[in-house]
């Protein structure tokens, strides 16, 4: 057992939990649902509510589990009769003064008070009707939110998430013990710009949508996953709609990108992209009017016009197409004239892809799958190079794909003048407007596909409702223009358009690998190379320094030698010479000695 | 004269006797079956589903507050509710727009009994035939102001009497005309008194 998970055991079922978790997520690992009310995944702990408490055997009371950390050899259970009766007793705390309006309140259906009371409760209060407190109802706490507090059970959810998550600290708990309440400080409107997270996050029908309020019961929508477009972060969200009508976005869990979040702007975006200012039917322009024909009749002026145009054509993509539409665009003008004649940046806000605004969610970007184009490679053309061709004439047919171009650059309308321009657009934008020939395409909840967020993470949506009128999906109308033009595809979906598109993504991020790779061994090699010629200088120098100090030596050491032998000799000499002087000397003295005596004789 | 009926069948003869005595016995009858509608009309139970009435508070406002539960539980997907905000916060919610459309009604009753409020109730009146489409769609005034519940009275609903002890309303089942509970007592009184809107049906 490694040094950092502890062994557990919850209902009988041994399991290995991290160090730090709390009963209740080790619970949720093994598929026990423990009843909750203030713990969330996102929030900090707090154990407010009791709902969870669970019996661990050697504690002398009940626990909360979503606060009790996991200790080694614990044992939990989580269903004894005294755990039930606890829930029971707290529901009913938690519901005592609860004014039971759910058929009014648009918590129902998703509330956890009625479904821990159909599982837990299921008593008959004990609390008069007329007894109950009143402690105000449809307060409304600014733009997004409004309050009822009988229906509050104070589990501080939404106090945490203004502290820990928006960092406002709008809300806060006043007053003490049974007069608790939850309210703003000094009763100003929360301004918040994650203020439409509160609903969410409160887990009762307390806090409300100021903007869902009484437009539909959440039992009756249909629930689509999809992606925000609002910016390039992506959060994940959960589109419900009625009728085909979009009623809500909620924010559904992605802890690598949103957690549990979404911004004001991006919750809302949903209600301008649906209903204003659509284009519901192709239109052409005739003599300065737009006059409405059958996809029929456009079909046919495309491709007429595009096989005249031949290699000519030019293509205007944009950041909120999906990577399946891009893919495809990019596909449809490659084939007809190389990569030389594409583009998607309108203007500079491709650059602050990864730039946060503020330090929770949103990015400066206001584009859904910059990231996406990027990454394939729709900007080679350049904008300018585009408009200066347009403007010479050389480009016949240029197709724009949802792209408010003119908006973006006042100066394209030369493009609008000198050439055929086929825009592909949701709404009547201004270049919409100016087209040769317009055709309505769906908004990105209408149909279904990939966008890449800024750090690269690419996110499916799918469609959940239909668009208006005659709207088409883009994906589907490329898709038909290149099988007319007798292109070898066959696509079913967007799924098997992602597909050929990760084929396509992973052939380039392998030949990008490989050539990595390649500079990568020349790099090595020459770096080998260098390191060797630079030993053997080394090496040279140091036998060179060697043979030097040697000679050196050698030559001091023969000196030396030379020096001693030369001493040597001197002394020999020397002494030698000694030697014979002294001998000279005696001989001299003896013969001086013996010529004394012979004289004394 | 050769005989041209074989005596042997003549049974035949017999039994269109017998039909015609039943004839002659029903022409004498005294107690027929058929009545003179539409100047005679017959008694139904006080469990009849016909056309629904929305109840009223004492001010004169629907009852309902837009839960959207009848609407749910509609197994023919005939009633469509549009909700808006109340100016009274302890009431809240309230159909801004309310319609059943009779024509696609299969008269089951489900949406009275899954009524929290009491607000939808159904009558005795089954005369529903219309000049145009359109009027079978009945809208919240149509469902509020039931001109004819006085000639064919109330039908089914939740409840049908009142402990007179408690004053809570009881389940036993049809009681006699007069206890009523209050509610649709002043629902019928209004009726009778004339106090609903012009033209409403
Ligand atoms: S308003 Fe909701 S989230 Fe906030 S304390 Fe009350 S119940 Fe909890
Ligand atoms: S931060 Fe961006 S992606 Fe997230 S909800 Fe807001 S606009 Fe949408
Ligand atoms: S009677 Fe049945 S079918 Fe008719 S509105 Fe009520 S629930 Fe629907
Ligand atoms: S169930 Fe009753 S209160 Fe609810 S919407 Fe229908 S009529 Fe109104
Ligand atoms: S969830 Fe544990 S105390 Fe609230």
């Amino acid at each position: 057992m490694s040094e950092d998970l502890v062994k557990i055991t919850i209902d009988g079922i041994e399991l290995e939990a991290p160090k730090g978790t709390s009963v209740l997520e080790a619970a949720r690992t093994i598929g026990i649902e423990i009843p909750h009310f203030c713990y969330h995944q996102d929030l900090s702990w707090s154990g407010t509510c009791r709902m969870c408490f669970v019996e661990v055997e050697k504690m002398p009371k009940l626990a909360t589990a979503c606060c009790t950390t996991v200790m080694p050899d614990m044992i939990v259970h989580t269903k004894t009769p005294k755990v039930i009766e606890a829930r029971r007793a707290v529901l009913e705390f938690l519901l005592l003064d609860h004014p039971i309006d759910c058929p009014v309140c648009d918590q129902a259906g998703e509330c956890k008070l009625q479904d821990y009371f159909m599982e837990y409760g299921l008593y008959d209060s004990n609390m008069q009707l007329d007894a109950k407190i009143h402690r105000g109802k449809v307060i409304r706490l600014g733009e997004h939110v409004v309050m009822d507090r009988e229906r509050c059970i104070l589990c501080k959810r939404c106090v945490r998430f203004c502290e820990e998550v928006s960092g406002t600290h709008a809300l806060k708990v006043e007053y003490r013990g049974n007069h608790s309440q939850i309210t703003t400080h000094d009763n100003k409107p929360i301004e918040d710009d994650y203020s439409g997270n509160l609903p969410d996050v409160c887990p009762v029908g307390a806090l409300t949508s100021a903007k869902f309020r009484f437009k539909c019961r959440s039992w009756l929508m249909d629930s689509t996953d999809s992606i925000c477009a609002g910016c390039s972060t992506g959060c994940n969200i959960r589109i419900d709609a009625y009728k085909n009508e979009i009623q809500r976005y909620v924010g559904r869990r992605n802890p690598d990108v949103n957690k549990s979040w979404l911004c004001n702007e991006g919750r809302m975006s949903w209600a301008e992209l649906q209903n204003v200012n659509r284009l519901d039917q192709p239109v052409i322009l005739d003599g300065g009017a737009q006059i409405p024909i059958s996809w029929n009749d456009a079909m046919e002026l495309m491709l007429k016009k595009i096989r005249k145009a031949g290699a000519a054509i030019a293509g205007f993509a944009s950041a909120k197409m999906s990577n399946e539409e891009l893919f495809l665009f990019r596909t449809l003008i490659q084939n007809h004239c190389g990569s030389g004649n594409l583009e998607f940046r309108a203007d500079d806000e491709y650059e602050l892809v990864e730039e946060k605004e503020d330090e929770v969610l949103r990015r400066k970007d206001k584009n859904p799958n910059t990231r996406g184009a990027l990454d394939l490679d729709m900007g080679v053309a350049g904008r300018d190079a585009i408009l200066k061709s347009a403007q010479a004439g050389e480009i016949p047919l240029l197709l724009i794909f949802n792209q408010d171009l003119l908006e973006k650059m006042p100066d394209a309308q030369a493009i609008f003048d000198n050439t055929f321009t086929i825009v592909f657009s949701p709404r009547r934008t201004k270049t919409a407007k100016a087209a040769d020939l317009a055709l309505p395409i769906a908004e990105y909840f209408e149909t279904s596909g990939t966008f890449t967020n800024f750090a690269g993470i690419k996110q499916r949506f799918d469609k959940a409702v239909n668009g208006p009128g005659e709207t088409r999906e883009g994906w589907q109308v490329l898709k038909d223009v290149m099988m007319e033009l007798e292109e070898n595809i066959t696509f079913g979906s967007t799924v098997s358009v992602t597909g050929a598109l990760d084929e396509v993504l992973a052939a380039k991020a392998d030949s990008i690998a490989k050539e990595e790779a390649a500079k990568q061994a020349l790099a090595d090699a020459e770096a080998a190379a260098k390191q060797k010629i630079e030993e053997a200088q080394k090496q040279a120098e140091a036998a060179k320094q060697q043979a030097i100090q040697q000679a050196v030596q050698n030559a001091k050491m023969e000196a030396e030698m030379e020096k001693e032998e030369a001493v040597e000799a001197a002394v020999e000499e020397a002494e030698e010479e000694f030697e014979a002087e002294k001998q000279k000397a005696i001989e001299e003295a003896v013969k001086k000695a013996l010529e004394e005596q012979g004289k004394s004789e | 004269m050769k005989k041209i009926v074989n005596p042997k069948s003549k049974g035949y003869l017999i039994e269109i006797l017998n039909g015609l005595s039943v004839t002659l016995k029903h022409l004498l009858r005294r107690d027929i079956a058929t009545i003179q509608y539409p100047e005679q009309r017959r008694e139904y139970s006080d469990r009849f589903r016909g056309i629904h009435i929305l109840t009223r508070r004492e001010n004169g406002d629907p009852k309902c507050v837009a839960c959207y539960m009848c609407q749910t539980v509609c197994p023919a997907d005939c009633i469509t509710i549009v909700a808006e905000e109340h100016e009274d916060p302890m009431i809240e919610k309230r159909p801004k727009s309310f319609e059943i459309d009779l024509m696609r009604c299969i008269m089951c009753g489900f949406c009275v009994e899954a009524c929290p409020k009491e607000a939808l109730i159904m009558s005795n009146d089954f005369e529903m035939a219309t000049w145009t489409r359109d009027e079978a769609v009945y809208n919240l005034n149509k469902l509020m102001g039931r001109s004819k519940l006085a000639v064919s009275g109330l039908g089914f609903r939740p409840y049908y009497d009142e402990d007179q002890s408690s004053g809570k309303p009881t389940m036993v089942g049809p009681g006699p005309k007069d206890s009523f509970r209050p509610v649709y007592r002043d629902m019928l009184g209004r009726v009778d008194a004339g106090k609903l809107e012009a033209g409403t049906e």
